[in-house]
């Protein structure tokens, strides 16, 4: 009852926040949160839920962001399909990433991933007929305009994009928390509690890994198609190890295994490099340092902390 | 449940030439020894002597250097250990394991994972013959958990449980897969005598839910208690099997195992 009242007020806000917001700049913040909030709920599926480290994250955004750019500008797709066909590629290129590297555990799968991040991130840099290198792709199109009849909705507009960027925000939320709450979420639960017993429990594990490896690599693809047409623009930068990183850095911020961490941490990765640029030269140690004090203080993650503290609170006011 | 009796007196498991090698160390060598339908097995035998070697083959968390598993005719070698599972093989750990932030009753439903007949996608997608397939295991695995004592604690989460009832509920989740044998490794590890005394009860049980069990432990009082068939292993090879009258008074054993037992 109250989730659900939360739900509603939650996207209630973020639908109403364009309205009272008037420098552009904070949209545009907006937007990249959102779309980082879907990379790293991605994160969230393999490191929070099935306890396995992907540093892989950055490439497969990559490779969403390309795909789907160049489906549309070179295939002739239309934009709408191609942002649908991005997480499909991103897919068929996990399953084939993941199914060899799935076989190793532990830390040796991380630095597998890690070095599929900079394959990656190398093909995308010296393929220069197919993604024209380090000078990158310009004139990515946004999505075609929507004619409802009374009035067109243009994605060029960055308000627009905004509502676009949330839709895409709320379907990812609703089909991974269907993912994580059914039977398949409790089976990814228990790799990350114990794999040996699972597998002793009949679960064949290593075909729940690779799903959870390639759902999380899609919506990473799915973040990087529309990170591709909101931006326009893109070349290998910021789909280096870098963002692998920076997703991982958001799962733990906001609370692994939890579906509103990777909003809050999302966000806070977009936003607090932002926010931190008054302290100029020393915004990076003051970025690090206040990463350091979450993870000493609050190791489970923000939201965790939170809610801990909300329900004590509650319990005290109860129990005078 | 399993077919009991249908198939007479049949072999149920069936270990044929069970070798392993580490390297220079041969810790099993050509171990044969076959249980029947509704029978409780001890398999015995001082430390280092292959017990548990000898159960990691049959449930193939090992791979076997020589030597076949048979369980109801199918071969199990080779197979990983999910799949043994799904045949029927079901075992449990020397140390705990448990899916320590589920509650007693999410370990037990993940037992169930094997007996579900609807895909996973469609638990994804809510459907009304996922709800109600997942509602009859949740039976099932109610089932299971009263049959190790632990009904009362269904709804408490698993690393609240004390030691002992920890031990009971990775039992539990073996139960749940609807094993034709069960596999339990040393199950009264830590446990004190009132504790053992339940266990006992459990194991003894276990035939008449058309479950075999194959016990290893440690201690000789439970084997001696709950058995109807104890096989000794020392250095490696099977040295003794009989009922458990006949191994008290076997000198090969008593020599290897018994007779040293206060060294042990």
């Amino acid at each position: 009852m109250w989730t659900r009242f939360a739900i509603v007020a939650v996207i209630a806000a973020a639908i109403v926040f364009p309205l009272f917001v008037t420098v552009n700049y904070f949209i545009h913040l907006a937007i990249l949160a959102m779309i980082f909030m879907i990379v790293a709920q991605g994160a969230n599926v393999i490191q929070g839920y099935t306890g396995y480290v992907s540093i892989a994250q950055g490439a497969f955004m990559g490779i969403g962001a390309y795909a789907s750019a160049l489906l549309s500008m070179r295939a002739g797709f239309p934009v709408w399909l191609s942002m649908l066909a991005a997480p499909i590629f991103t897919a068929v290129a996990a399953a084939i990433a993941g199914y060899p590297a799935l076989r190793i555990k532990g830390h040796y799968f991380a630095i597998m991933t890690l070095a599929m991040n900079m394959v990656v991130f190398t093909v995308l840099v010296n393929w220069v007929s197919l993604t024209q290198g380090e000078p990158g792709l310009p004139s990515i199109p946004s999505p075609e305009a929507i004619n409802l009849g009374f009035t067109e909705i243009a994605f060029e507009k960055r308000r627009a994009y905004y509502y676009l960027a949330l839709a895409a925000l709320v379907l990812v939320m609703w089909i991974v928390a269907a993912v994580v709450r059914s039977r398949v979420g409790r089976v990814l639960l228990a790799i990350r509690q114990n794999e040996p017993f699972a597998e002793a429990a009949g679960i064949a594990c290593w075909k729940y890994k690779l799903f959870a490896f390639i759902f999380s690599a899609s919506l990473a693809g799915f973040g990087g198609a529309i990170y591709a047409h909101y931006m326009g623009f893109i070349n290998p930068t910021p789909f280096s190890a870098d963002a692998s990183l920076n997703a991982i850095l958001a799962v733990i911020l906001g609370g692994s295994g939890t579906l509103t961490g990777p909003l809050v941490g999302g966000a806070l990765t977009v936003i607090l490099p932002e926010a931190l640029r008054v302290a100029e030269i020393y915004r990076l140690i003051a970025y690090g340092l206040l990463l350091i004090l979450v993870v000493i203080f609050l190791p489970r993650g923000l939201v965790p902390a939170v809610v801990d503290g909300v329900r004590s609170i509650s319990r005290r006011r109860k129990t005078p | 449940m399993t077919s009991v009796g249908t198939t007479g007196s049949r072999q149920l498991l069936r270990a044929e030439g069970l070798s392993k090698r580490f390297g220079g160390v041969q810790a099993l060598s050509d171990v044969s020894f076959a249980m029947h339908r509704g029978q409780i097995v001890g398999l015995i035998g001082p430390n280092g002597s292959g017990k548990s070697t000898c159960v990691n083959l049959l449930s193939g968390n090992l791979p076997v250097s020589a030597g076949e598993v048979w369980l109801d005719d199918e071969l199990l070698t080779g197979e990983p250990i999910d799949a043994a599972v799904v045949k029927g093989l079901a075992r449990t750990f020397q140390s705990t394991q448990i899916f320590a932030e589920h509650t007693a009753l999410e370990n037990v439903m993940l037992g169930c994972h094997t007996l579900f007949k609807q895909g996973p996608e469609k638990s994804v997608l809510r459907t009304a013959s996922a709800k109600r397939e997942n509602l009859e295991l949740v039976t099932h695995a109610e089932r299971s958990l009263a049959l190790v004592g632990l009904a009362p604690r269904r709804d408490q989460i698993a690393s609240t449980l004390s030691a002992a009832e920890q031990r009971l509920l990775m039992i539990a989740v073996a139960l749940a897969t609807k094993p034709k044998v069960i596999l339990l490794d040393e199950p009264a590890a830590g446990m004190v005598a009132s504790e053992r005394r339940a266990l006992a009860g459990i194991i003894r049980a276990l035939p008449s839910h058309g479950v075999s069990v194959l016990v290893i432990e440690h201690h000789m009082g439970l084997i001696m208690e709950v058995c109807d068939r104890i096989v000794v292993l020392n250095f490696g090879q099977k040295i003794a099997e009989g009922t458990p009258a006949e191994i008290r008074n076997n000198q090969a054993v008593i020599d290897a195992y018994l007779g040293h037992r206060d060294h042990a």
